[in-house]
């Protein structure tokens, strides 16, 4: 029997028993929160880490992969076998997304503490590498791509503002 | 807070069960071990705060559709043509 939850981002979601994953410490910040599904488009990079404890509250994730060419982060054994029990091949690893308000472009991406999941036992747990060079803040988009994305924003801005200023400086 | 003086090599019980070494001390930096059972976690406390600081963050933010499309066009082909 699927619980029915109404969240700020997607609706109305339903979350099938299988499709909880449980986080026995709860994720930093969300200490509380042990229960959390994955919603979001198939086809979206970025999926959502959405908490079955606050309807309001998702982190945005993504597969490392998307973002990176070579991500390896090492973990403490203790740390990961709470969430591995006895098995490399079930685990995943998401990373949490920032986004500051006002300059999404500039979104940088936690690879110092991933979201390392065991999708078949439902467990997870957001883990701090003990990669010391690993950045809590790296940057996903590349240059040219951020300004691209900043200048069509604000040229948008501005047609919304209506035509009322000049475009001076040309 | 209760406050002790330890030297390099001298040790700590936090209960029964957590060990605290201080293994070296140089300038300013102490370089400490600590024994703790597994349920027990331990974190830097600047790394833990800053991790708690972005995830709350996180949680709140939309993304918007252009950024998504920014991040499908890095995976969707290998990246060698930007176009020019």
């Amino acid at each position: 029997m699927p619980r029915i939850i109404e969240t700020s981002r997607f609706g109305a979601l339903a979350a099938e028993d299988g499709d909880v994953i449980v986080f026995p410490k709860g994720i930093p910040g969300f200490d509380d929160h042990r229960e959390w599904i994955i919603a979001g488009e198939d086809d979206d990079p970025i999926k959502w880490l959405q908490s079955l404890n606050d309807a309001d509250v998702a982190l945005p994730v993504t597969p490392p992969s998307v973002i990176l060419d070579r991500y390896a982060p090492r973990f403490a054994d203790e740390e990961l076998e709470e969430v591995r029990l006895g098995s490399d091949e079930n685990m995943m690893l998401l990373v949490v997304l920032s986004l500051p308000a006002g300059a999404p472009w500039d979104m940088t991406a936690n690879l110092r503490a991933p979201i390392v999941l065991n999708h078949v036992k439902r467990i997870g747990k957001q883990i701090i590498a003990l990669n010391e060079d690993y950045p809590l803040k790296a940057g996903v988009l590349p240059e040219p791509v951020r300004n691209a994305l900043k200048a069509k924003t604000e040229k948008s801005e501005d047609a919304a503002a209506g035509a009322a200023a000049e475009p001076g400086g040309d | 807070m209760l406050v002790l003086m330890r030297r390099a090599g001298e040790k700590l019980c936090l209960g029964s069960d957590i060990e605290v070494s201080v293994l070296e001390v140089r300038g300013d930096s102490v370089k400490i071990g600590i024994q703790a059972p597994r349920s027990v976690q331990v974190w830097r406390k600047e790394i833990y705060d800053e991790i708690v600081r972005q995830n709350v963050e996180a949680a709140r933010t939309d993304i918007p559709k252009n950024l998504l499309d920014a991040i499908r066009k890095r995976t969707g082909d290998d990246g060698d043509d930007d176009g020019h």
